[in-house]
């Protein structure tokens, strides 16, 4: 801590800055030697920069925000001011997420689950995502929430200079064992890594972007809407109009074209976007100027200039140009003339007076992107001596640049230098950059001599490969490679990505071929680049809301900086399906006691064995060989009236999903139809490899729709009765976990022979099955123990379990399992009155007074109603007074 | 469901004309009204639900002023039954957030 005096310090504390900042703050102070006002100006100027900073980051960063199923109304979201990437109906943008949903939630209708407030989103929205193959792609953007900011947001600030604020249960996915994973915000510290878009994929960029977007038909003239005779908006009275008609038939004006009002000099109304447009854009936001009726661009390259030159000429704008000898050395400034373009440059390309990259820039054309690249880093970039380097005073610009850098897959980290914000392109990706977008003038020379020099294979510490677990020394030692090149790497859990490229092709020239090189090469051939969190921090935020998009998949959409963050909504449709219902209390002890043949809720617990029970893939492949699978999960099914077919689309991705046996999809389909065919005893065709087409033999709607019916029944894999499978990952007791199958239906029998399945572990809740399957010695622990458990689990924990042996015991002392009521036990008894007392009464003493029954009073029931002592404890003896006969002598003697 | 002029019964395909069943009166197929005679049931796309140990009770309300007789945990979800008669108040049962266990109460 520095010292500083009281009165500073007070003027210092008294501000809501963080720690870090003040040291900073105490640090300028003392340098510059400051005086009190001064200090207090700096203070102020600071705080007030701090604040700005702090609502408006927009650093686009994709960080892909990571969804979470079936969680309740846990708050985990993003502040209203971050902004994010979208894309609809082709045209892209950088909006801020808060507005954006706003305006979504105000024209849809909401629903309100616990706190939120949720939205469906509209068709056509489109998110850059991450999937599990950490791929990017753009994914349909399902639906939108809100609801009202927690006191505290973290504020995640990572390596590379970008950052992102979300609500502590926020989740954001990151690298675990080698797997893309949902992590949630407040479990994330200083080291663990997030995704940062490396390359952003646009298959069919825009290649023009509509003013009208930009400038308002009601302060412009455009002339398609004067000849096209739809109804207008026109910045003058019907008078003017006329007026602009003839010019444009005289060809004074052009057609498809924009015009400021009372000026003949314009852009086309479709502006294309190619190099040339992208180059001078891009010039223009490294040092160009806007105004009333012109813009400016200054460079002394004359390569450069000729360029801004060729742009003017392009579109007939005249320029003027100025040369001068300023006191920091030579400027030449090129104006160039027209109000539509400087109008325009100002509408898209500022923002608060602050330069951005412009929204549609992210979604265009890989030309004008490289172009707009080309341009700016022309302008404002240096050439380091292994790196390429651009300064700015406007954060949303350096942030949109990098991001921009994402479209043509070079990644760039960001940093902050003496009030302006950096951004720097390491060596890696410098010949990649001249490569796809290249300098022009001196600098081009001298980029091309760095892109010559940077070994590009070489070691690189910003793009790193973590957590991929052992697969690494798996691999390594598959394909012979010594361990003690993996070896720190593996220790260490992060290896570059080109030395893990380079692994990778060794290993595969090795011919090795396993799950864990997969998973390897899937890293490095992902679109992300993995980048540490520097610090995390608690923040708070001014907004009253925060958002959250809900994205298809794994449920990932990407903030403007290109930070990846995984979308964490509650979609609440899947909560409460997750669990089986089984009958609970004493309804199932009713059951249990009247040994019911089947339970009203048949349920099996099925375990598996090793094998299968580690890997996620394994444990699914034993789920589609359990479950009963019907024609309705494997695709689509179409009822054509009017040709009397019934037509069913086969999705090629369920059916290898459902049969990973199986290389060939006809194979599966084949079988399918067969199985079709021999249940319902129609004809199938085939018309399309995953098609399948049947009808009935007559015209007949009545058996079309029958056929439709029974179709439905069909049980195509799995196994009848179990109609649902869910996977739990439970913890064993050595603290290893394994996935255990529950399900909703029981086949118990059945499922003990299934390939997977740990027989001896297994259990099912329905006692005779288990009576069947496993004898009477299993049925009577299982009594035990379901009777048991269905008391715990509603308190009764304090049953002594003797007592439900005893009942377990009495119920199958004969081999089999008999119920305790008057058709099992209690009806069985010899005794007539014991019958008799207990149910049905009349009939028992009719029946046994008609065959002359005789009861032996051997029992309790019968020795208490004729009122004898009962044959236990003191009445187990029979006494006997005196002994031997005495000689036969009367008793008188 | 296209139906026949003559005698209004259902009319199938048969090559590109549409022929009742019943009257074998015929009528060239109108490719625009083929789409309305079918109708699909779309695929049910659901995958293997995965879910944890804690899900049956996610979400579910928890009281923090309890104290478990197991574990000594403070935390546990309750649920409310009517297990008394109507003028008894309810039964409360607490489900131990750790180590699961469940405990009654009823005033």
């Amino acid at each position: 801590m520095t010292d500083a005096s009281d009165d500073v310090r007070a003027l210092v504390e008294d501000t809501d800055l963080p720690k870090r900042l003040r040291e900073k703050v105490y640090e300028a102070v003392d340098d510059r030697g400051a005086t009190l006002d001064e200090v207090e100006d700096i203070v102020s100027a600071v705080e007030s920069r701090y604040r700005d900073t702090r609502v408006d980051p927009l650093d686009p960063v994709g960080t892909v925000s990571a969804q979470s199923i079936g969680e309740p109304g846990t708050q985990m979201s993003i502040p209203a001011d971050e902004r994010v990437l979208v894309r609809r109906d082709g045209e892209t943008d950088a909006v801020e997420i808060g507005p954006f949903v706003d305006s979504l939630m105000e024209s849809a209708e909401t629903r309100a689950f616990d706190d939120h407030e949720i939205a469906l989103a509209p068709d056509g929205i489109e998110v850059p995502s991450l999937g599990a193959d950490e791929r990017v792609r753009w994914k349909a953007l399902e639906e939108v929430s809100r609801h009202e900011t927690p006191d505290e947001l973290l504020r995640f600030e990572l390596e590379s200079g970008r950052t992102i604020r979300a609500t502590k249960a926020h989740s954001f996915v990151t690298r675990r064992d080698n797997d893309v994973v949902p992590v949630a915000g407040e479990e994330l510290s200083e080291g663990d890594w997030l995704p940062v878009v490396g390359d952003l994929p646009v298959e069919s960029g825009s290649d023009t972007v509509d003013l009208r977007e930009h400038l308002p038909a009601s302060d412009y003239w455009y002339t398609s809407a004067l000849t096209d005779g739809g109804a207008a908006t026109f910045p003058a009275g019907d008078e003017q109009v006329e007026n602009k008609r003839a010019a444009l038939e005289a060809g004074r004006i052009d057609g498809g074209a924009v015009y400021p009002r009372g000026g003949t000099v314009g852009l086309p109304e479709r502006l294309p976007l190619d190099e040339e447009t992208g180059f001078f854009i891009g010039a223009w936001l490294a040092e160009g100027n806007a105004t009333d009726g012109y813009v400016s661009v200054s460079n002394t390259d004359p390569a450069f200039q000729e360029r801004v030159r060729s742009f003017a000429e392009r579109f007939d704008l005249s320029m003027n140009e100025y040369a001068s000898d300023g006191e920091y050395g030579d400027s030449y400034d090129i104006r160039v003339n027209g109000t539509v373009l400087a109008d325009f440059l100002r509408t898209a390309c500022l923002d608060d007076g602050e330069k951005v990259v412009p929204g549609f820039a992210f979604g265009a054309d890989e030309s004008f992107v490289a172009g707009l690249l080309a341009g700016y880093f022309g302008g404002d970039g240096n050439i380091g001596r292994s790196s390429i380097r651009a300064s700015s005073t406007s954060e949303r610009l350096t942030a949109g640049v990098a991001l921009l850098l994402a479209r043509v897959n070079v990644y760039a980290t960001l940093g902050e230098t003496d009030g302006s914000r950096t951004l720097r392109i390491p060596a890696k990706f410098v010949p990649r950059f001249a490569a796809r977008v290249g300098m022009v003038g001196e600098r081009g020379d001298a980029l091309a001599a760095l892109a010559d020099d940077v070994d590009a294979d070489g070691p690189d510490a910003t793009d790193q490969i973590p957590n991929f677990g052992d697969a690494l020394r798996n691999v390594a030692s598959a394909a012979e490679i010594p361990t003690r090149q993996v070896n720190s790497a593996s220790k260490r859990q992060r290896i570059g990505r080109n030395r893990l490229a380079g692994l990778v092709a060794d290993a595969e020239a090795a011919g090795v071929d396993s799950s864990a090189l997969d998973a390897l090469r899937t890293a490095v051939e992902g679109d992300v680049v993995w980048d540490r969190i520097d610090s995390v921090e608690t923040v708070s935020s001014d907004y009253e809301y925060v958002y959250d998009f809900s994205v298809a998949g794994l449920e990932t959409f990407t903030t403007a900086e290109g930070v990846v963050t995984h979308n964490t909504m509650n979609t609440f449709h899947y909560a409460g399906v997750a669990e089986i219902d089984v009958t609970q209390g004493l309804p199932r002890l009713i059951e249990l006691v009247d040994a019911r043949k089947t339970p009203d809720t048949p349920m099996m617990t099925v375990y598996l064995d090793e094998e299968h029970a580690s890997d996620r893939e394994r444990a699914h492949e034993v789920v589609w060989n359990i479950e009963s699978t019907q024609i309705l999960a494997l695709g689509d099914v179409s009822t054509n009236v009017a040709d009397m077919l019934v037509r069913i689309d086969l999705n090629e991705e369920t059916l290898r999903e459902r049969w990973p046996t199986y290389d060939d999809v006809d194979e599966i389909v084949a079988e399918i139809a067969d199985t079709i065919e021999s249940n319902l005893g129609v004809a199938t065709s085939r018309p399309e490899p995953t098609v399948v087409e049947f009808g009935p033999d007559q015209p007949s709607y009545r058996e079309l729709l029958q056929l439709v019916e029974e179709l439905r029944d069909i049980v195509f894999k799995g196994i009848e009765d179990i109609t649902r499978v869910v996977i739990r990952k439970e913890e064993l007791d050595d603290g290893t976990e394994e996935f255990v199958l529950y399900t909703e239906g029981s086949a118990f029998g059945d499922v003990l022979e299934i390939d997977g399945v740990d027989p001896s572990r297994t259990t099912c809740n329905n006692i005779h099955e288990i009576h069947r399957e496993l004898g009477i010695e299993a049925a009577r622990e299982a009594l035990i123990n379901e009777t048991k458990n269905t008391l715990e689990e509603q308190g009764l924990d304090n049953v002594n379990v003797r007592h439900l042996m005893l009942v377990a015991d009495i119920m199958t002392n004969r081999g089999e399992i008999e119920s305790i009521g008057r058709h099992g036990i209690s009806g069985s008894k010899e005794s007539v009155l014991a019958r008799a007392a207990f149910e049905v009464t009349v009939n028992h003493l009719l029946d046994a007074a008609i065959h002359g029954e005789v009861d032996a009073l051997d029992g309790v029931t019968e020795n208490v109603i004729v009122g004898k002592p009962i044959k236990l404890g003191t009445g187990d003896v029979d006494l006997r007074m005196g002994s031997r006969r005495a000689s036969p002598e009367s008793a008188d003697d | 469901m296209q139906f026949c002029d003559e005698c209004g019964s259902l009319m199938h395909a048969q090559g590109d004309e549409m022929v009742c069943s019943s009257c074998g009166h015929g009528v060239p197929k109108e490719a625009d009204l083929s789409e309305q005679y079918v109708s699909t049931d779309a695929q049910d796309e659901g995958d293997v639900i995965e879910t944890s140990e804690e899900a049956n009770f996610e979400g579910k309300p928890t009281d923090d002023d309890v104290s478990c007789d197991e574990c000594g945990n403070t935390t546990a979800w309750y649920t409310i039954k009517q297990t008394g008669s109507a003028d008894e108040p309810p039964t409360r049962f607490f489900k131990c957030t750790e180590c699961k266990s469940v405990r009654r109460a009823y005033d």
